[in-house]
């Protein structure tokens, strides 16, 4: 058997040298992201007690969830996947659209940074904290309430099934908007001014400039903020805890604050798993419509 | 080779000969145990510093060390500890909150030699809660009374209901004044279990009570029924301030300043007997006891008059030893609960010294160490799964009273797959 050759060995031993200083990089996904995975996937065919794994159940956890009225209730459309359904739907495009009017008011500014700071201050507040502003702000007694206060109103923002998302979601978006405003407003100063000026020079007004140039010309970083957003939303869970709970009688429950009281509060980590996993499922179809919404915008343009 | 001097000689027998006989005799002054037992519970800052005054007390008396970690979020904590086979030695349940899961999982050691110390020190109500399936489990610790109407006596201008018709009585009488009476503090999701605690005991009585929570009473039993019906008067549009739905978005502290804040607009909040630290803390620290602040357990009917519901913290041994053990005997005991009054907690021992109480804290600390009429918050009674449905039945209970007997037959389904019926 003839030796291998120089340039293989060496080809061997840089692999070997690559996989080495990867090595407490591998290490750490796989404690911190391939484990964790695993178990929740086992959690989730499994029976407790408490955090313990005695037996397999098979899919129960997953039929639980389908007969399961806080989970989804279908006589009057409501639970926790139809209130993170909502937020992906209602939060993320308002924190995309005000982002967008927002970083487009501040390039025609002369005080840019000041406006996008302004929008960006929130950002660095925790959503905790976040939460607990907005708690004053949503007050029922006007005593304590700004938004009452002001309109002289007794309405019960966070009390009404009828407010209560909204209300949250105002809250979240006053958090998140600074994001959307920096990554816009940077995909925005990409975009090629040539084209611009030689479309204005064809006569293109400024509604088609922005449909068919800015629009596709800043579809990539668009697409990972509607990702990221799409994430967010249906994470939320700090906005939720700090603020109702879930309440009133559930009107307010999202996944991952369902997730959590089947957790921890009920010490039920199996049942937990199959709504978190459902959550995924749900994250993974949000991400398919993100990349068909911003494909569609390329084929457009 | 140069000898040691004789005098060496003699110092080091004289050091072997103390050594002998002092050991012992130092061992036999403070037992020394090599063990630290390690104690989880929910009590930070002040709390924590009384608990590490029974703490010292009890190495002082066994040489037993023990480390306490006080945390925010007990379960939370407790559970993957111990399904991680790493539970501590023992931890203290607030409000006894999962003792059943834990019990349920075999999680938790049974303490049924601690019965006669236990009996000979608290109420059988008291016993009764910490005991699960005919076996004790927990040892009661700090203790609050949950059902009490507070209110301020210089605004009220009258009497406090003592019965659910003169509450209703008076509420007519300022809802014709288009007054509010009631603060609502059902944003914090707990106090709607507060809530039906109150109302279905002052409504049915402790024995249907423990009935209802263990199950030999189905949840769509006209008592449930009765309860959820005047719950929803009580966090009406009639009666609370801001009506049903400003009952259930405001939060405690909100809910508090409408009776003792300085522009009030309610009458009435129901709370624990903490109420009055919250209220001198965050909302008015002028209040004076018996003047402009005081309570009365939750009205209801005659039935259940002065039937209290209590929360208290229990301390249970996840690893049995001689020396949790040993522990969870001293916590229980008239001496270490001693230890929680004098530093301004009630407890439920009634042999534990009180004296140093004064207003309002005097009274409720008679009340928790003399009662016998007594209940468990429904936290100890049923897991938490089905604390939390009990919440939003009703808080949608509240919302739609017209829809309270099709809730209770959807939910007894639940509570029924709950208790096994």
């Amino acid at each position: 058997m003839s030796k291998p050759s120089k340039s293989l060995r060496r080809q061997h031993a840089s692999a070997g040298a690559g996989l080495l200083m990867a090595a407490p990089a591998l290490v750490l996904v796989l404690v911190f992201v391939v484990l964790p995975i695993a178990f929740t996937v086992l959690f989730s065919v499994a029976k407790g007690p408490g955090f313990g794994l005695t037996g397999f159940v098979g899919l129960k956890n997953f039929l639980r969830l389908l007969s399961d009225s806080r989970f989804f209730d279908l006589s009057d459309f409501s639970g926790a996947l139809v209130n993170s359904l909502l937020w992906m739907v209602v939060a993320v495009p308002v924190v995309m659209v005000i982002g967008f009017v927002v970083a487009l008011i501040a390039e025609q500014s002369r005080h840019e940074g000041l406006v996008r700071s302004a929008f960006f201050l929130p950002m660095v507040i925790s959503g905790t904290a976040v939460s607990i502003i907005w708690l004053f702000v949503y007050a029922p007694s006007p005593q304590v309430g700004l938004l009452n206060a002001a309109t002289g109103g007794t309405q019960s923002w966070l009390g009404d099934p009828n407010t209560v998302n909204v209300s949250l979601m105002a809250a979240w978006i006053w958090g998140q908007t600074g994001i959307s405003v920096v990554i816009i407003a940077a995909a925005l100063k990409g975009v090629p001014t040539d084209m611009i000026e030689a479309a204005r020079i064809d006569g293109a007004n400024s509604w088609r400039i922005f449909w068919q140039i800015t629009l596709p010309a800043i579809r990539i970083p668009l697409s990972f903020l509607l990702t990221t957003q799409l994430v967010q939303v249906l994470k939320v869970f700090d906005v939720v805890f700090v603020m109702t709970q879930g309440g009133p009688a559930g009107s307010s429950r999202t996944l991952a604050m369902y997730f959590y009281e089947t957790t921890f509060l009920s010490t039920n980590p199996q049942y937990g798993a199959a709504i978190v996993l459902a959550m995924s499922l749900l994250i993974g179809v949000a991400f398919w419509a993100a990349r068909r919404v911003t494909a569609g915008g390329s084929n457009a343009a | 080779m140069i000898g040691k001097p004789f005098f060496f000689k003699g110092f080091e027998l004289l050091f072997i000969v103390l050594l002998l006989l002092g050991v012992p005799a130092l061992a036999s002054a403070a037992p020394a145990s090599s063990v630290t037992l390690k104690v989880v519970g929910p009590w930070r800052a002040s709390e924590a510093d009384a608990f590490q005054k029974v703490l010292d007390a009890f190495k002082a008396a066994t040489g037993i060390s023990v480390e306490y970690e006080g945390v925010p979020d007990v379960p939370t904590l407790l559970g993957p500890r111990v399904a991680a086979g790493s539970p501590p030695d023992l931890a203290i349940l607030p409000v006894a909150q999962g003792l059943r899961d834990y019990v349920t999982q075999g999680a938790v050691v049974p303490l049924d030699d601690l019965a006669p110390q236990l009996k000979a020190n608290f109420a059988g109500g008291y016993i009764g809660m910490v005991t699960v399936n005919g076996h004790i489990y927990g040892v009661p610790t700090r203790a609050d009374v949950s059902n009490l109407l507070w209110f301020n006596p210089v605004a009220m201008g009258t009497q406090a209901p003592a019965t659910w018709a003169d509450f209703l009585s008076f509420s007519d009488k300022q809802a014709a004044k288009k007054k509010a009476t009631v603060a609502g503090l059902g944003k914090d999701s707990w106090t709607l279990s507060v809530l039906f605690e109150a109302m279905y005991l002052g409504t049915n009585g402790s024995d249907k009570y423990n009935k209802l929570f263990a199950g030999q009473i189905p949840f769509n039993d006209a008592s449930v029924e009765k309860t959820l019906q005047r719950i929803a008067v009580y966090y009406g549009d009639k009666y609370a301030a801001g009506g049903r739905t400003g009952a259930l978005g405001t939060g405690l502290v909100d809910g508090t300043a409408r009776v003792f804040g300085k522009s009030p607009d309610a009458d009435f909040v129901l709370a624990g007997s903490w109420e009055k630290g919250l209220v001198a803390g965050a909302v008015n620290k002028d209040v004076v006891d018996g003047k402009t602040i005081d309570y009365t357990v939750f009205p209801g009917d005659p039935i259940a008059r002065g039937a209290l519901v209590v929360q208290s913290d229990v301390a249970v041994v996840f690893v049995k030893s001689p020396e949790a053990l040993k522990l969870a005997a001293y916590l229980g005991s008239a001496e270490g609960q001693s230890f929680f009054t004098k530093s301004g907690y009630t407890v439920t021992n009634k042999n534990a010294d009180i004296s140093s109480f004064s207003g309002l804290q005097a009274r409720t600390a008679k009340l928790l160490t003399s009662s016998s009429d007594v209940v468990a918050t429904s936290g100890a009674l049923v897991a938490n799964d089905f604390r939390n449905k009990l919440i939003d039945l009703v808080g949608a209970a509240i919302l739609r009273p017209d829809k309270i007997k099709s809730q209770l037959d959807s939910f007894k389904k639940e509570a029924d797959a709950y208790f096994g019926n």
